[in-house]
């Protein structure tokens, strides 16, 4: 659905034509670098020959995998990269510190959940520092044996430990508790005791040990918490003396990094298509937001296929109120082309394909649907579907399963398929993984991803809540 | 969505006919035109079409909140409600957040009744927590209720006011949940209003929902796969914004047999299986229906969650009476 071309601009969109946005090729230059730009993607959904307003055009990466594969992790971890700050108080974090936006279409995106993931980068970038330095320079020993100290003394009164707490966690627990006004959290210290709760008063007081778990990694019992404290103390008292970062400021950046981040709930296809098209508005005049994600562009598949239906049963046939996921992609792609951003949108199967049934089968099944949507469109144009299925690398995309249609084909995103491994049972002892300790060993799930513009298959898991690539 | 008159000062009764007569019913519709065409062809002049576009955007688009205000929001309104048995408790992480949507998929007799009533009786235990309790068959039962919650205070008057917070509302049919759930979100959005009814709903329980889907699966796939997925928007709209907790069962489907377990998976297709935040599985050990089926043990295992490792399972025993059961973790 191009718009006509546009013979005057206005000054905001000159502005924005002249300005650039943050460079997001530090999260992964293979993806979002300048080189491996398809240059389809901005011919063929900008009207106008070379017309792109920002002098660095978007990227359009498309995050395809079944379900609990890792698609909305692998999204939080670029978009983590992205809002957080390139340093803070000269010590090195290496974000980017531009802003983001999500578009929550599956309502999935949980603030808390994110939080964490911030924290758990900042710490994992930080120790990534520190190793360096300890590689180069000797000083490492001191900070060691303050960081055992440290641990000695966690462990010493851990009977109080959560009066102890310091930073991140207690403002967050104060937080919570000043807001829920429970009497009894804050006037007794020691039903602050996680374990306690659990086991007595539950409900409403638990807010608090929600996010000392979930910044402990999920656990349940004292054993694991007490694990996890100690390590976190280890890790953060590391961190304090190694880089300098205060527990105060790692606070400050959690905050400072989610003020970067705009949500957007939209809860249906109209809603998501009127959204994207005020935010396009908006975004033309902010060149600060480099990131959009889209959580999952399926959310309203089917919902749009049943107003399609119903639109060609009562009504005029082409009528603007069928295929609003088509319009939609539309301005997704104007975002792109058009306005330099980089768009992430995790797509989920919904039609059963080749990641069920076998390969020949599925192909079969997707042979079919182009010559439909060739069909449907009356042109032979649409090529990339099958060209997707053998990239170049020799990479092959067996696992993925094109169903949106042909707008969306076209506009050619950057393709990661995520596929899950079987899960493997590995040992704990690496120093990462010693949280768990009380569990020999457990199943853990590996995703393997496959994109064209990587070299190779990349494999991740999550160690420690946090995404680590294998 | 539709553009109505009083909209915009732009929006005449005459500009109105006009958009009609071209086809433009809807916001939706006006604002994917180019409006410098619109207006040569509808003679409208170009100024008022930008004000009526402004408008219908302003008024139909979802408003970006910032993540910061969303942190700060989410500490104070999140809450952990218990499911009555530590070890379902550990094992979902606390026990049923709020905004989101759980799901418990089990065979008959697993035990996904029972649960669902620990986790009303549970949650009424607490301050003046309310629940509201859906389904299409008459599974609610005040008996089991009734008992699990005299194991913690016998006093019948505080039995009393807990029951008297706990609503049953059966529905016959898909569009009577639509329904109930529309008039429970228009009463929380505006609570000053409310009678106390609704007042501090923390959870929605609905049991058997294939059965209400079931019948629509013989309508045309964009049909039923459509309202199943306009269901599940719902829900999860529903759990976010009025930051309450939803609890849905399933049945399984899939290859039956003891050893088999595995192969076993919630109901309801693909479209259902994006809905659910967190999934368990209940399995029953033993298969005997007449033997003691109190004192069997169920095993729960959870394969969807955004906050834990996935396959992570444990087992629990069903015992007739309260929610503390016998704690074996495998």
């Amino acid at each position: 659905m191009p718009k006509q071309t546009k013979r005057e601009e206005s000054g905001v969109q000159l502005l924005a034509r002249l300005g650039s946005r943050p460079d997001l090729s530090s999260l992964d230059p293979d993806i979002f670098g300048c080189q491996s730009l398809p240059s389809s993607s901005h011919t063929q959904s900008t009207p106008s020959k070379g017309k792109s307003l920002t002098s660095t055009p978007g990227h359009l990466v498309e995050i395809f995998g079944p379900e609990g594969a890792g698609k909305t992790e692998l999204a939080l971890h670029y978009l983590a990269c992205t809002c957080l700050p390139q340093s803070w108080n000269d010590v090195h974090i290496g974000g980017v510190g531009a802003k983001a936006l999500i578009i929550d279409t599956d309502f999935k995106f949980s603030v808390l959940r994110f939080a964490v993931v911030l924290e758990k980068q900042i710490l994992a970038l930080c120790q990534k520092e520190s190793e360096k330095e300890k590689s180069t320079s000797c000083d490492a020993k001191p900070s060691k044996s303050f960081s055992e100290a440290e641990h000695v003394r966690s462990k010493m009164d851990s009977g109080d430990r959560n009066v102890e707490l310091k930073g991140d966690e207690n403002s967050r627990i104060n937080a919570a508790r000043t807001s829920i006004g429970d009497e009894d959290l804050k006037q007794d210290p020691d039903s602050n005791h996680i374990q306690k709760k659990r086991d007595k008063s539950r409900a409403e007081c638990d807010p608090s040990a929600r996010i000392q778990t979930q910044a402990s990694t999920s656990a349940g019992n004292s054993i694991k918490l007490e694990d996890g404290k100690e390590t976190q103390e280890e890790k953060k008292s590391g961190n304090k003396t190694l880089t300098r970062l205060s527990l105060q400021d790692l606070e400050c950046i959690v905050h400072e990094s989610l003020e970067r981040v705009q949500v957007v709930k939209p809860n249906s296809v109209q809603q998501l298509f009127m959204s994207l098209l005020s935010l396009e508005i908006t975004l033309t005049s902010d060149l600060q937001t480099a990131l959009v994600l889209l959580d999952s562009v399926t959310a309203f598949f089917w919902e749009d296929r049943l107003a399609e239906n119903m639109g060609n049963l009562g009504r005029v046939k082409g009528s603007a109120a069928a295929g609003g996921m088509t319009h939609v992609a539309g301005v997704v792609g104007r975002l792109v082309s058009q306005l330099g951003l980089t768009v992430i949108m995790t797509k989920a199967p919904l039609v059963r394909g080749a990641s069920t049934s076998s390969t020949a089968a599925g192909n079969r099944k997707r042979k079919w649907r182009d010559d439909k949507d060739e069909v449907d469109s009356g042109t032979s144009h649409v090529c990339n579907a099958s060209a997707s299925a053998i990239v170049e690398g020799g990479v092959v995309e067996e696992d993925h399963i094109e169903f949106l249609g042909k707008a969306w084909v076209n506009l050619n995103p950057v393709r990661i398929v995520l596929t899950e491994e079987n899960p493997i049972i590995c040992r704990r002892g690496s120093h990462i993984s010693s949280i768990r300790t009380w569990e020999q060993g457990s199943e853990r799930r590996i995703t393997s991803a496959i994109c064209s513009s990587w070299p190779s298959k990349r494999q991740f898991t999550f160690i420690d809540d946090a995404l680590q690539f294998v | 969505m539709a553009l109505r008159l009083g909209m915009c000062k732009a929006l005449t009764v005459e500009v109105l006919t006009k958009l009609h007569t071209a086809g433009i019913v809807s916001a939706a519709e006006f604002v994917s035109r180019d409006l410098e065409s619109l207006s040569k062809e509808l003679h409208i002049p170009y100024k008022d079409l930008c004000s009526i576009q402004r408008v219908s955007l302003a008024e139909n688009s979802a408003y970006p909140v910032s993540a910061l205000a969303l942190y700060q929001n989410a500490l104070s309104s999140l809450a952990i409600l218990s499911t009555g048995s530590d070890v379902l408790d550990q094992l979902l992480d606390g026990g049923l957040y709020t905004g989101e949507v759980t799901e418990l998929a089990g065979d008959t007799v697993s035990g996904k009744t029972r649960i669902c009533h620990w986790c009303a009786a549970s949650t009424v235990k607490e301050g003046c927590n309310s629940v509201l309790y859906i389904d299409i068959c008459k599974s609610f039962t005040v008996g089991i209720l009734m008992d699990t919650m005299s194991e913690e205070a016998p006093d019948p008057q505080v039995i009393q006011s807990r029951l008297s917070r706990v609503k049953f509302l059966q529905v016959f049919d898909l569009f009577q949940l639509f329904s109930a759930l529309e008039e429970v979100e228009l009463c929380l959005s505006q609570q000053e209003q409310t009678p106390s009814d609704w007042k501090s709903l923390k959870l929605v329980v609905i049991e058997n929902l294939p059965l209400l889907i079931y019948p629509n699966m013989t309508s045309s796939a964009p049909y039923n796969q459509g309202t199943l997925s306009r269901l599940g928007i719902k829900l999860k709209q529903l759990a976010d914004s009025l930051s309450i907790a939803i609890l849905v069962t399933n049945h399984l489907v899939g290859f039956y047999g003891q050893d088999k377990s595995d192969q076993r998976k919630a109901a309801l297709g693909k479209v259902w299986s994006q809905v659910p935040h967190t999934r368990v599985i209940l399995n029953r050990r033993s298969c005997g229906l007449s033997n003691f089926p109190s004192s069997s043990e169920v095993e729960a295992k959870l394969v969807k969650s955004g906050r834990q490792q996935t396959p992570c399972s444990a087992t629990f025993c069903l015992s007739n009476g309260g929610p503390v059961c016998q704690t074996s973790k495998t």
